[in-house]
């Protein structure tokens, strides 16, 4: 895989520990402190292998990211100053439907490592992230691109069965003319 | 583009005829107005104006401007020996003036240009990049002198465009076409129907090309693009970055099915991805030293294999498969897939089946035949069990993954090992008999018939429930029996090892062929696959694609 030196990076920055925990600093964590939304930084095993099988080992180049891409959205704000916990948690958000797009574009063995709660896990994780930054009007905007990748993923969780079922996705998917 | 020498760039405006004569304006004009007429003729009507519109109409400009003050004499009452603005009105007007008597319209053009007195007028606009052949207009040239400011010309040129100068005139293009318009022979045949697909001539034939398919390849090493994903399809080809370990392991088995007997495959998949990473195009010697060892050039591929390593890469994209190799296609499938064939044809499958009935092999005991004495033979081995057992109660993490639970279940239906129940009659050194009932029971809920896909995600999540509440020490026989309790499916199909011998309901597992189409299943009341599963990954797909844009 080739990737975006910038995007790798943002990626790597998840340092998911032995049990897929994404750790928080003390600071991060405080982001999260008064609400009662449940919010988990657990890394399924798909990405937790993607992590250390294909990131990790991806090459990189040094292009530039599209203007239009909710990364460049997220970085254009200063989430990553004032509210680390909220910008580690964009990223784990990002980064968990990159997987699934690799996995639906170019690796289909990865998906036989998601269990049944991980996509819900994740949109779990969107939505209160869309919830979160709701409440600020300099971060409002980001949550109708959250609400489409909600809706997205939604789209795969209900399939996730029938996903698993293909014995060859390639074939399952091939009249979508991938 | 403004006319440059290479350094600097002129930023006006100049004339230029085509006798040679260049007139650059020392000054820039102090203004110049460019006006495009419209063809436009409204008509108004008592309802409403109606409009009739032939484009655009004439095309003028207008530049007005000062060529610089008068010169002004020295003592000896001569004029210093510079170029004035008096020098350059006068320039400009001779230069207007020879335009305008080069042609007549008493003399023909034809004649003026072969007499070379006629002569066209450029109009330069550096700054805007424009070139114009233009004309005077009927206001011409007008020169103004003013008591208020004596001593600076002031010039009018109204003008109006007769063409691009970039294009030829038209008394400058031929008309004369070289060659047949309209031949009398029969025009050449076109195969309207002809449209060539990557790696298959559908003129000469169906079968798979080779030949073109090597050059494609060959194509695609070039562009650096390392597999083949879509292969025979329609639309643009889309890469596959690397070979998982999975389409190594396969392919590597296509290649070497008989040269390593015995085979590490669990460290060789392992090791698989160094290779990727390594960029190493060959896998040729794996665990055989280093390269140039003798035997490794036994061991190339031949031509003969590329379909066989295509089809298994690429499963069922292939459209037409060769009917000679299918046979070892389906063993490259068999081994890939366990016994989830389910579509074979009957040649091929009788083999194996005569093969189980003569006892020779025992491997082959429910190879997806339709027959009911294969069916009716459930042989479980104990080891497997075992396995399964421990892979599902000691698994660190709380729970068995859909992985574990699918390989288990491969590898339960391959059935290539010893008669698990004859096993438990003769020797029970292993297990006791609850055990093996329990294990028995353990078998049925996570293979076969008994239990759909959808009881598989239950059962996982029973299990974590369960695991959770007993504080991650589970007991089988426990909590077998409240898996069953709350599962009233399992409770209902009587868990029964030999529950297949029913063998009428479509195996969940084994739905891959009817996976695009929305077969409506009796016995549970659902759709096989809704028609929104063709459309719902692409829509993932697409949408997250659409939002990350990495």
């Amino acid at each position: 895989m080739e990737i975006s030196l910038s995007v790798a990076d943002y990626f790597m920055a998840l340092y998911p520990t032995e049990q897929r925990q994404v750790p928080l600093t003390t600071i991060a964590q405080e982001d999260f402190k008064d609400r009662s939304l449940p919010v988990t930084f657990l890394m399924s095993e798909t990405d937790y292998r993607f992590y250390y099988e294909v990131l990790r080992e991806s090459t990189v180049n040094w292009s530039n990211i599209d203007d239009e891409s909710i990364i460049t959205k997220i970085w254009s704000t200063d989430l990553e100053t004032q509210y680390p916990g909220m910008y580690k948690l964009l990223d784990l958000i990002v980064y968990e439907v990159f997987v699934l797009d690799y996995i639906l574009d170019t690796d289909v063995t990865y998906i036989k490592y998601y269990k049944s709660g991980d996509l819900p896990r994740l949109r779990q994780n969107i939505r209160y992230a869309c919830d979160w930054l709701g409440d600020y009007r300099a971060y409002r905007f980001l949550v109708e691109y959250l609400r489409e990748l909600d809706v997205a993923v939604g789209y795969s969780e209900n399939q996730l069965g029938f996903l698993l079922r293909s014995t060859d996705l390639r074939y399952s998917l091939g009249k979508l003319n991938f | 583009m403004s006319i440059s020498n290479g350094r600097d760039q002129l930023q006006r405006v100049a004339f230029e005829m085509s006798d040679g004569t260049f007139y650059k304006f020392a000054i820039n004009p102090q203004s110049i107005t460019e006006s495009y007429g419209a063809r436009n003729i409204f008509q108004q009507t008592e309802q409403a104006i109606q409009m009739q519109g032939y484009g655009q109409g004439l095309h003028t400009i207008v530049i007005s401007g000062t060529t610089g003050v008068r010169s002004i004499g020295n003592s000896n009452g001569t004029r210093k020996d510079v170029t004035t603005g008096y020098d350059r009105i006068h320039e400009l007007r001779d230069l207007i003036l020879t335009k305008l008597n080069s042609g007549h319209d008493t003399s023909s053009v034809a004649s003026s240009v072969a007499e070379g007195s006629f002569v066209t007028l450029t109009f330069h606009d550096f700054t805007d990049g424009n070139s114009w052949i233009v004309e005077l207009n009927t206001d011409g040239f007008q020169i103004a002198r003013d008591v208020n400011n004596p001593l600076s010309y002031t010039y009018t040129i109204s003008m109006v465009v007769i063409g691009d100068a970039s294009t030829p005139a038209t008394s400058e293009v031929t008309w004369i076409e070289l060659g047949n318009k309209h031949p009398s022979l029969t025009p050449t045949a076109t195969y309207t129907g002809y449209e060539y697909k990557y790696g298959k001539d559908t003129l000469a034939s169906d079968k798979f090309d080779a030949q073109q398919y090597t050059a494609s390849a060959q194509q695609f090493k070039m562009s650096k693009k390392s597999t083949i994903d879509n292969y025979g399809q329609t639309g643009m080809y889309s890469n596959t970055a690397i070979l998982s370990p999975s389409e190594v392991l396969a392919l590597y088995k296509v290649v070497y099915p008989d040269i390593i007997s015995t085979f590490d495959w669990a460290s060789y998949v392992a090791s698989s991805g160094y290779f990727t990473r390594a960029k190493l195009e060959s896998i040729l010697d794996y665990d055989e030293g280093n390269a140039g060892d003798s035997g490794d050039a036994s061991k190339d591929l031949t031509n003969l294999s590329i379909q066989q390593i295509f089809q298994t890469l690429y499963g069922q994209t292939v459209n037409d498969i060769d009917i000679e190799s299918y046979e070892d296609a389906e063993k490259v499938h068999q081994t890939l897939y366990g016994s989830t064939v389910n579509d074979l044809n009957v040649k091929t499958s009788t083999s194996p089946y005569q093969a189980y009935e003569n006892g020779t092999i025992t491997g082959v005991t429910d190879y997806g035949l339709s027959s009911d004495k294969s069916k009716s033979i459930q042989i479980i081995p104990v080891s497997q069990l075992q396995l399964a057992y421990s892979s599902i109660y000691n698994s660190a993490d709380g729970g068995a993954s859909m992985s574990d639970l699918s390989d288990l279940y491969s590898l339960m239906r391959s059935g290539s090992l010893a008669n698990y129940q004859a096993t438990v009659k003769v020797d029970s050194t292993n297990l006791d008999a609850a055990t093996s009932t329990q294990l028995l029971q353990m078998y049925s809920v996570t293979s076969g018939q008994t239990a759909s896909a959808s009881d598989i995600g239950n059962y996982e999540a029973v299990l974590q429930v369960y695991a959770n509440s007993v504080g991650g020490v589970v007991d089988g026989t426990s909590f077998l029996n409240s898996y069953t309790a709350t599962n009233s499916a399992i409770q209902q199909e009587s868990i029964n090892a030999n529950q297949q011998t029913t063998g009428t309901s479509i195996n969940q597992w084994e739905a891959i062929t009817d996976s695009t189409q929305a077969n409506y299943v009796q016995s549970t009341a659902e759709y096989t696959n809704p028609i929104v599963s063709q459309t719902a990954p692409a829509y993932t797909y697409y949408t997250a694609k659409n939002i990350l844009r990495i």
